[in-house]
């Protein structure tokens, strides 16, 4: 279905600020059909950098802007810097969706643009069984922290840049409540890391560092990860993860995803050399993102495992330390389901209607499925 | 005018009154029900009743228990 855009408040790029856009202003109607938020789209546009000696690489460029999206309900729909849409689009796609821009020398302008799905992009009716009625969004707000000079990059002497936000809408005759995405990004200090809540995951991935910097071979080995009931991945070999991963999405040899490699030289995955300001040749795929967990284009809601409480994830490499990158649905008891449908409802100004459980197949919900992850729509009168 | 007719137009116009601004959901008694405008303020238990046909549609699945609270 069509999504049409809407343009928020233009950000001017400012060291060591930080700015709001609340989502309120976001139109609850549209030609008589309710507007639900699909996705929002950020383009660095004009990003001009002085530095004296080193390009800017494409990593270090993804750090200049921290975007954090609050529905106002409660959850922390997205937290992480540029650099976690570029490693979430790879994770829930096999490769980019959105090109990268090439490097360039100092004073040269370029531009690049990532885009934040409300829910993975890579399921079964997406986007319609994710987006957000933009009533419940009313509290919502997308807070921007613009990073130093110094964390972008040691060299930078000056940056001037501008944030271009674009939220694109779908046009619906009824009221959806989607189950509650989130996507996050957590540092680790250990050789594991503790995730709570009740949940259904969607994708989980290790990266280096927060700098989105190169795995090592031997960093994390063999991998781990429990559900609550037992492992999921019971130690598996990183390098295994990453086949498996390049194999359900069919990634190809250009592009795709590159985690631990499985030698020091491991340059099989080749990607298009951006810092020779001129893409006329291909380089080995960096070695940034590690999948561990993921969802298979065409995966369905209804068959992702339950977390009742606690998922843990461990590794036995040399590595002592990562940053974790995650999808997951939070569970959504009734309470939450109504008071998001009736702030839809009232931010609207319409009358409730008849409320279901919104399945694939179209038919009504069987017992057994849990409407906790499910998502509901309701017509407006 | 007789007075029957009077009374009969009194009644008329009352049951068109009722009928055009019957509610579709239910109002408490001393809410205004305006002819025009928005409801948003005007129905200070959506909310429950939302609630009531959402716990319907759990307990019709027979999901588990609704007390745990949502953590993120």
């Amino acid at each position: 279905m069509f999504l049409v855009p809407y343009q928020l408040p233009t950000q001017t790029y400012a060291a060591g600020s930080r700015t709001n856009i609340t989502l309120k202003e976001l139109p609850k109607t549209l030609q008589g059909l309710h507007c639900h938020l699909a996705k929002i789209q950020f383009d660095v546009v004009s990003f001009t950098p002085t530095f004296a000696a080193n390009d800017v690489p494409t990593v270090n460029a993804h750090q200049i802007f921290d975007i954090e999206l609050n529905d106002g309900n409660g959850v922390t729909r997205f937290k992480g810097n540029l650099n976690a849409l570029r490693a979430k689009e790879r994770l829930q796609t096999g490769r980019h969706r959105i090109p990268d821009a090439d490097e360039g020398a100092t004073t040269a302008a370029r531009h690049f643009s990532r885009v934040l799905h409300i829910g993975p992009p890579q399921m079964v009716n997406y986007p319609s069984d994710f987006v957000i009625h933009t009533g419940a969004l009313e509290n919502g707000q997308i807070s921007i922290n613009h990073s130093a000079l110094a964390a972008i990059d040691a060299d930078l002497s000056a940056l001037t840049a501008t944030l271009r936000v674009t939220a694109w809408l779908m046009l619906l005759p009824e009221i959806r409540v989607p189950p509650a995405y989130q996507f996050l990004q957590e540092d680790v200090a250990a050789k594991s890391h503790q995730m709570t809540g009740r949940c259904r995951y969607e994708s989980i991935a290790l990266l280096n560092s927060s700098s989105y910097d190169a795995i090592s071979a031997g960093d994390f080995a063999g991998i781990r990860l429990d559900f609550g009931r037992g492992d999921v991945i019971p130690t598996i070999d990183a390098e295994a993860l990453r086949v498996g991963f390049l194999d359900d999405f069919a990634a190809g040899e250009i592009g795709g995803v590159l985690g631990e490699p499985e030698t020091a030289t491991d340059d099989n995955s080749r990607q298009g050399n951006r810092a020779a300001a001129s893409v006329t040749a291909l380089v080995a795929t960096a070695a940034d993102l590690q999948p561990v967990f993921w969802t298979r284009p065409g995966g369905k809601l209804n068959k992702l495992f339950d977390a009742e409480s606690v998922a843990k994830l461990t590794w036995n490499g040399s590595q002592s330390g990562a940053t974790v990158l995650y999808g997951r649905f939070l569970a959504q008891p009734p309470a939450v389901v109504a008071a998001l449908a009736a702030k839809a409802v009232n931010a609207a100004g319409v009358r409730p209607g008849p409320l279901s459980v919104k399945t694939l197949s179209k038919q009504p919900p069987k017992p057994g499925m849990n409407g906790e992850f499910l998502p509901w729509k309701m017509k407006a009168l | 005018m007789k007075s029957s007719t009077v009374v009969i137009l009194m009644v008329g116009f009352v049951a068109y009154m009722w009928i055009t601004q019957k509610p579709a959901v239910y109002m408490p008694a001393g809410a205004q029900n305006p002819t025009g405008g928005t409801t948003a303020t005007q129905q200070p238990d959506t909310f429950g009743q939302i609630l009531g046909a959402v716990t319907a549609v759990f307990n019709g699945l027979g999901s588990i228990a609704q007390t745990q609270s949502k953590t993120t």
